[in-house]
């Protein structure tokens, strides 16, 4: 992966006037709403160490504001945080989805601080760096809320044990029912490694064990009893899911 | 400069933004080491949107105050300075969750150590490493403190060197660091000064840098793991040390590792028993410390 930034965004930063002249506050004002957001990242990166007065113009510019219907305009990054919101169906819940957009737009500001040493990235694509950091908000978010949920007392059981269908039936008819994108959200909200077995087992479809490496017991680098012991955990947390227990009403 | 693991998570992205999937298999076989952080990027990449696609959507409607609020402090951290624009929390536990994926790669692979030094004397070029280290974050740095860092250097990195640790009040104890080789021999060789439990880096202290690479083994994770240390009180440190040996016993004998197994496993051990009548051996807080120790795959829950 090369660290240079890409030809069009190093052309464009060459035509830069020097930063903190009049002649660079004048082009930003009437040009900055045609430059790419990897330039602005590195005209903040500029006015975050010296002068500042155009920060909130150049930050501006690179994530938007919305319109008096909501209806979000200009900017760079809000569409993909939401999108990514959206596929990990964070938006259905209001509180979830702020504390989400919170924790992105703050990375977003971070990543700017930290410098093009540090985080490159932003200044040769910056699209991709936003979704990269969506990703990893997301797991911090779900396993902050994981955490939380565990801190719970588990509520007592009502009397009887309840007999558990055959696992197996779980895996052939219900998996098979709920579709990819409702499945991976269930198994993101496992515990890592289930959720790693699920995934190879049950998304990628890769057999537990055999002969080749492209198993999952041989991408996993554990035995294939590993594997078992972990699909076994893993669709018993499932079974509690309210995305497989909607499928399972179906059975 | 950024890790290996955020290169190789940047080039999964490039490749699913390319093709719309990547070969996981392939992946893990190129680069095994990164196994478990691989795994765990295509968990969260897998199926999502690319920013093409994601840029392509009609614009979200959603209100601005969140993105408003932030430029806010962005900018004020921008003109003032600010803590704030620091690592977060979320960069931190990205961090601990990068460095665990290398201490655990680094494991993986073979380490003797060699040479014809004893192993006291290594013991005691790290032990003054660790002082040397932390001259900078701390006027002086006190023996619980090396104690706690040689500790989990020997567990981040397989060293080798500090194994002898036993249970003591204040959590895993090196008694023969303190009075047979790494406090007396750094002592005598003015690499340390110490005052009863205040150590500081002596005279000659500056001897000890062109050995102690070879035997941290990745002086630069060594690095990155006392840096997360140093982030910590010493109770924490003292929390995070004792919740660690208690989880490798729990792991050691297949019972499954959580804050009530550990404080039942305290309240079985005579000299660990009183720490459950203070608040950081709370379940809350024996939580967080493992939730800690997970993410630098120091144990397994």
């Amino acid at each position: 992966m090369t660290h240079d930034r890409p030809p069009p965004v190093a052309e464009e930063i060459a035509d830069l006037p020097p930063l903190g002249t009049k002649a660079c506050e004048a082009y930003i004002r009437e040009h900055g709403d045609q430059l790419r957001p990897e330039t602005l990242v590195y005209l903040l990166r500029g006015y975050s160490s010296g002068e500042t007065s155009l920060f909130p113009v150049a930050g501006r510019l690179l994530i938007g504001e919305a319109g008096p219907d909501n209806r979000w305009r200009e900017g760079h990054c809000e569409q993909i945080i939401m999108g990514m919101a959206r596929h990990y169906g964070f938006h259905t819940d209001p509180e979830l989805l702020r504390e989400y957009r919170a924790e992105c737009h703050a990375e977003i500001w971070r990543a700017i601080h930290a410098g093009y040493e540090k985080k490159p990235f932003w200044e040769h694509r910056f699209g991709r760096a936003v979704k990269d950091m969506c990703i990893q908000v997301a797991r911090k978010v779900v396993r902050g809320r994981k955490r939380a949920d565990q801190e719970q007392p588990l509520p007592e059981s009502e009397g009887g044990e309840e007999l558990l269908p055959d696992l197996k039936i779980l895996e052939d008819e219900v998996l098979g029912r709920i579709a990819e994108q409702d499945l991976l959200r269930a198994i993101r909200r496992l515990p890592e490694r289930q959720a790693l077995a699920a995934l190879l087992t049950w998304v990628e479809d890769l057999p537990i064990e055999g002969e080749a490496d492209c198993t999952v017991s041989g991408v996993m680098g554990i035995s294939e009893r590993g594997v078992y012991k972990l699909l076994a955990k893993a669709r018993g947390a499932l079974m509690d899911d309210p995305m497989v227990r909607k499928h399972r009403g179906n059975a | 400069m950024i890790s290996n693991v955020e290169q190789i998570e940047l080039q999964m992205l490039e490749e699913y933004e390319r093709s719309g999937t990547i070969d996981i298999v392939e992946w893990t076989e190129r680069y095994p080491e990164h196994r478990a952080a691989i795994l765990r990027y295509w968990l969260w990449l897998k199926g999502t949107p690319t920013v093409d696609e994601l840029l392509s959507d009609g614009p979200p409607v959603v209100a601005d105050e969140v993105a408003n609020e932030a430029l806010h402090e962005a900018t004020l951290a921008a003109t003032l300075g600010g803590a704030w624009l620091e690592e977060g929390v979320a960069g931190g536990e990205a961090e601990e969750d990068r460095l665990g994926s290398e201490l655990e790669a680094l494991r993986q692979t073979d380490f003797r150590q060699t040479g014809k030094a004893p192993k006291t004397f290594r013991r005691a070029t790290v032990y003054t490493w660790v002082v040397a280290e932390w001259q900078d974050a701390f006027d002086s740095v006190t023996r619980l403190r090396v104690q706690k860092a040689t500790y989990f250097l020997e567990h981040a990195l397989d060293l080798g060197l500090f194994t002898e640790h036993r249970k003591k009040k204040l959590g895993p104890y090196d008694h023969t660091a303190r009075y047979r080789d790494a406090e007396p021999i750094a002592r005598k060789k003015q690499w340390l000064s110490i005052k009863g439990t205040e150590i500081r880096p002596g005279p000659s202290v500056g001897e000890m840098t062109r050995y102690a690479g070879r035997y941290l083994r990745r002086e630069d994770l060594a690095r990155r793991v006392l840096s997360v240390l140093g982030s910590l009180s010493e109770a924490e440190l003292e929390t995070w040390s004792t919740v660690h040996s208690a989880a490798r016993a729990l792991s050691s004998t297949g019972r499954e590792v959580t804050p009530g197994a550990i404080r039942e496993l305290l309240a079985s051990i005579a000299e660990w028993r009183d720490k459950l009548e203070r608040s950081n051996f709370s379940e809350r807080a024996i939580g967080r410390a493992l939730s800690h120790l997970v993410r630098l795959r120091l144990i397994r829950t």
